[in-house]
């Protein structure tokens, strides 16, 4: 028994182990490069362990981690379902749905005409062009919602161009699997597989089924997962009940046939507009158990990829589908936008942000080996395995390209760190960037008068005593002020600022992490810090002011991504008003 | 707050006619002694605050003072000089007859100002500054300066 338990799962743990640490650590070296995303590096290390590199993840390791890269599409599934609140799709819905058919059914036309034409080239069969056409078409329409995702959480986005990315990516999956689902039907029925059976109605019916039995089994999961957290609140109880929902919801859709990701997404969004502020808490417990399910899943990607077996009129056939889909997004997109009017950011970079491919094109690969294997072949080589070469090798360079290019975009739009937290300001931020620069300051001979004239003209209750060359010799505080005023007026004609000062219990220099500073003043609970460079001061660090910067930087870009949204909206009326003057 | 435990007789010098120079120096060397720290620095500390501003307060009144971190206790030291010293710049160009000499450790910043007020108070009345320039002895002078606190 337990041989049999070490036969079986010791290497596939080994396997799993070496993929997260090596997968992590690639991760580590891509960050810092910083213009390659994290999940490249995932992807690359996939690469060098797979069957391309040293092979240490394996077919047979593959296969038994086949259950593994189902839970984690469900997860992603969940996550991007927790992105999609109804509100916004009742704002922006119906132009949602506009671009996402252009863009989809574009990538869809172009992939598959330019497929069609290799094809046709490379076999001389017009049937075999249709087939290949119809189903890398399909698969061309479907885009990767974690690694897009990825970057825009990454990279703290907010805006337009964001929303659009986040809900074009994730009703994605449904229009692929339903082009899909009626491409490889009769994919299938023309090279003499018909791998789903029964004919054209049957397989539509079939597709039906996947996508509604998914979406219905999320949300009547979704309803009582939200029951069951009501009386469970806390952490471990709520983690448990979470998990386990999620696995039901997986296993459920596998077991029935439907779609894991839409399930799975249906589930997240369910909870996520039942309960809009606890679903928040529901949700950052699976954000935590999520990197290494993400890293593994990555990698496993990567690994995946054979680009040793790929030969000469193959690339060619690669370079067809990429071209071809990387027009239709672009071309579609930016129709799509136009038609629906949408934002301008929208128009120019969305089509950038969808160029991605990862786990659903793979799927729907494997899926297409499956049924398409067993018939008609071209050089030798199964219609199914093409179909997988194809996109596995396209995934490597849509992985790579696809998120620099997410991140090119929202650069462009404007959009990045906009949707920044107090947190997120402070870990950015330095004292240099809120201390003020030129503080009211003192000189030792000040004489009392002047130290209480000041006091009534500057809003600040800390006063620094400043010698030659503005080094600092000393502050006087409000504290040190009213042990002399409570004293009779005849004394105050002995005192100088020097006679009232102290020296300072702490001083930061300019290029202290504001995180570390603020902590500094917390711990000794100060109001105020002087900034020194050398024994210079060239500023203060003030608590009440450094916490309405910050309340005034996030207001800020709040601001921005709504003022730019307003000016959107404005010229889009301009527009029209003037197109209707025009036909008037 | 009792000047007592601030001032002892041995503390409180009577001079002729004389410098601010030599009246403050006088004062800083006999403070050393009692406070057992070096007087150059004293010395220096107390010429450094004069620098910034004259501590004659008018009415024939001179409170030198100083924070230092060599001093342990704040102790006093009183110059009295019936004669004046012409040159200590008080603010209303008026002669110094009393000096008094305050230094204070470096951390005890509401006892400095404390003592400097209290001082300043009670060297407001006239007749006790007469009084106290018509005394012969330092003994005298120390009851003249303890009469009557509050």
């Amino acid at each position: 028994m337990l041989a049999n338990v070490l036969q079986i799962h010791f290497p596939i743990m080994l396997v799993v182990g070496a993929a997260l640490v090596a997968g992590g650590l690639g991760a580590k070296l891509f960050q810092k490069l910083r213009v390659i995303p994290q999940v490249v590096g995932y992807i690359l290390i996939g690469l060098a362990l797979g069957e391309t590199g040293l092979g240490v993840i394996d077919n047979p390791s593959l296969s038994k981690m086949k259950l593994f890269n189902t839970f984690a599409l469900g997860v992603i599934g969940f996550m991007i379902g927790g992105e999609l609140k109804l509100d916004v799709f009742r704002k922006y819905g119906k132009q949602f749905i506009l671009i996402l058919l252009a863009e989809g059914i574009a990538a869809f036309v172009l992939a598959g005409a330019l497929v069609f034409l290799v094809t046709w080239w490379v076999s001389g069969s017009v049937i075999l062009g249709v087939a290949l056409g119809l189903v890398l078409g399909a698969i061309a329409s479907a885009t990767a919602p974690a690694a897009t995702v990825d970057v825009l959480w990454e990279n703290k986005t907010r805006g337009p161009l964001t929303t659009a990315v986040f809900a074009i990516v994730a009703m994605d999956d449904g229009l692929a699997l339903l082009l899909y689902g009626i491409a490889a039907s009769i994919a299938g029925n023309l090279v003499g597989t018909s791998g789903s059976g029964g004919g054209m109605l049957a397989s539509m019916g079939h597709v039906a089924y996947e996508l509604f039995g998914a979406v219905g089994l999320g949300a009547a999961s979704g309803l009582l997962l939200n029951w069951i957290l009501k009386a469970n609140h806390d952490y471990d109880k709520a983690m448990i009940f979470i998990l386990g929902m999620m696995l039901l919801v997986i296993g459920g859709a596998h077991a029935a046939g439907m779609d894991v990701i839409l399930a799975t997404m249906a589930l997240g969004m369910t909870v996520a507009n039942l309960t809009p502020f606890r679903s928040k808490e529901t949700f950052g417990i699976v954000e935590r158990l999520a990197p290494p399910i993400y890293v593994l899943f990555f990698v496993i990607v990567g690994s995946r990829l054979r680009l040793g077996d790929m030969c000469g009129w193959m690339w060619w056939l690669a370079s067809a589908f990429v071209v071809g889909r990387t027009a239709g997004k672009l071309l579609g997109s930016w129709l799509g936008a136009r038609w629906a009017r949408a934002a301008s950011s929208v128009r120019k970079y969305l089509g950038m942000c969808l160029f991605s491919q990862a786990g659903v094109a793979i799927g729907l690969a494997i899926d297409a080996s499956e049924k398409l294997n067993g018939g008609t072949t071209i050089n030798g080589m199964e219609l199914g395995n093409l179909v997988l070469m194809t996109v596995t090798a396209t995934t490597f360079l849509v992985q790579i390209v696809g998120p620099a290019c997410v991140r090119v975009a929202v650069h462009k739009a404007g959009e990045v760190g906009m949707n920044i937290t107090r947190d997120d300001l402070l870990d950015q931020w330095n004292v240099s960037d809120v201390m003020q620069a030129d503080p009211a300051a003192l000189t030792p001979a000040a004489s009392f008068r002047e130290i209480t004239q000041m006091l009534g003209e500057q809003d600040t209750m800390v006063f620094p005593v400043l010698g030659e060359g503005d080094r600092l010799d000393g502050m006087i505080t409000m504290q040190d002020l009213r042990a002399a005023l409570g004293q009779s007026p005849g004394m105050w004609n002995l005192l100088v600022a020097f006679d009232l000062m102290q020296p300072p219990s702490h001083t930061v220099a300019a290029e202290t992490p504001l995180k570390e500073a603020l902590q500094t003043m917390e711990d000794m609970q100060l109001d105020s810090l002087p900034v020194l460079r050398g024994d210079a001061l060239v500023g203060m660090l003030d608590l009440r002011r450094t916490q309405r910067k910050l309340q005034q930087e996030i207001f800020r870009r709040q601001e921005q991504v709504a003022d730019r949204e307003q000016a959107d909206l404005l010229r889009e009326q301009i527009k029209a008003e003037k197109a209707k003057r025009a036909r008037a | 707050m009792r000047l007592e435990h601030y001032l002892a007789p041995e503390q409180i010098l009577m001079f002729p006619a004389t410098s601010k120079q030599s009246v403050l120096d006088q004062l800083s060397n006999a403070l050393a002694t009692t406070l057992e720290i070096d007087s150059q620095i004293l010395r220096d500390a107390v010429w450094a605050r004069e620098a910034l501003m004259s501590t004659g307060i008018g009415g024939g009144i001179g409170v030198p003072h100083v924070r230092l971190k060599e001093v342990k206790r704040a102790t006093m030291a009183v110059g009295v000089c019936p004669g004046g010293i012409t040159d200590y710049e008080s603010i209303d160009a008026s002669d110094v007859h009393l000096a008094v000499l305050i230094a204070a450790p470096a951390g005890e910043h509401e006892l400095y100002i404390r003592l400097l007020a209290r001082v300043a108070d009670v060297l407001r009345s006239r007749e006790r500054r007469e009084a106290i320039l018509a005394a012969t002895d330092p003994n005298e002078v120390y009851s003249l300066l303890l009469a009557e606190q509050g």
